[in-house]
């Protein structure tokens, strides 16, 4: 059946792979401070999410 | 937990106080980091057209949807994502789906039953956005010494099928079934691949129009059979009410 939003992207094709160590961000956070993905986990599991924006 | 987007350290700021946020949510300004781990999403104006709404160029640099999950080594051990920036998942898929994390938070369950088979069928939630992927879950129940038939299946019998009523703006994606296991009739050539006891199949569904309180109907048709023959075949029809959320999103107009 069609999907209307079927773009006939494969997301296995992009981004970080299943597997693969994710490559450290390194980026300010809400409050200005440059955070370290990595450092800020600290050796816990984490979830990273992806989104349009915070302001629309 | 982690969030990337490309809003300014003002914009999350801003956020984070409102819905009170204590977790990271990094500032991708320019969208240097999306784009260079290759989420851009580059389909954006296509899918604005696809949504019959002006070209938003505001709207380019955000990246599709999605999430990762890290182990303790900071490898990607999942990863979930979806087309377009409308189509998300319910927190309570990504849970399921995608981390094998049964949550106890559904849709209100409704419960059917036939010959040989009971059903229990429920969505993410009672209540839908508009875009938002809502998985439809379908817990049968076959009875001891009886299956129903999975696919590949010779001609003449008849299959497991689900199939949901159509709806304006509903769009249904192709049934995860679980993997049947094979079965041979004595006296018959015929290859089987069968289902018996308790099984789980989920369905995407998605409601592309903004609207009121739906009622999704679906069917699921099967014939049970034992070692020595089999029932009729059997239609069970479920209704699932799923109610608009309160704030629907509207598309931007100028």
């Amino acid at each position: 059946m069609t999907v209307v939003t079927d773009f006939g992207i494969d997301f296995s094709q992009i981004g970080p792979a299943v597997g693969e160590r994710f490559p450290d961000v390194i980026l300010p956070d809400q409050n200005g401070t440059t955070v370290s993905l990595h450092q800020a986990r600290g050796g816990r599991r984490a979830l990273v999410v992806f989104h349009r924006s915070a302001g629309w | 937990m982690f969030a990337i987007s490309y809003d300014p350290v003002e914009v999350l700021h801003n956020f984070a106080a409102k819905y009170g946020i204590t977790y990271t949510l990094f500032s991708d300004v320019g969208s240097q980091v999306i784009r260079a781990l290759g989420l851009l999403n580059e389909q954006v104006y296509e899918q604005h057209t696809a949504y019959g709404i002006p070209k938003q160029e505001h709207h380019y640099g955000v990246p599709y949807p999605g999430v990762f999950l890290l182990d303790a080594q900071g490898k990607v051990t999942e990863k979930r994502f979806q087309q377009s920036y409308r189509e998300r998942e319910t927190g309570v898929s990504i849970l399921e789906q995608g981390f094998g994390i049964t949550s106890s938070l559904h849709g209100t369950a409704v419960p059917s039953q036939a010959e040989g088979v009971k059903v229990q069928a429920y969505l993410d939630a009672d209540t839908y956005r508009f875009f938002q992927r809502l998985w439809l879950t379908l817990d049968l129940t076959i009875e001891p010494h009886l299956h129903v038939y999975g696919q590949p299946i010779p001609e003449g019998f008849i299959p497991l099928a689900i199939e949901v009523a159509p709806l304006p703006g509903l769009v249904v994606g192709e049934p995860q079934w679980p993997t049947p296991r094979p079965f041979r009739l004595e006296g018959l050539d015929e290859e089987f691949y069968i289902y018996e006891g308790n099984i789980r199949v989920a369905l995407p569904v998605t409601l592309t129009q903004e609207g009121d309180d739906q009622t999704l109907k679906v069917m699921v048709r099967y014939q049970a059979c034992s070692q020595m023959g089999c029932f009729a075949p059997q239609t069970i029809t479920l209704e699932l009410p799923v109610r608009a959320a309160d704030h629907v999103e509207r598309p931007r107009r100028r």
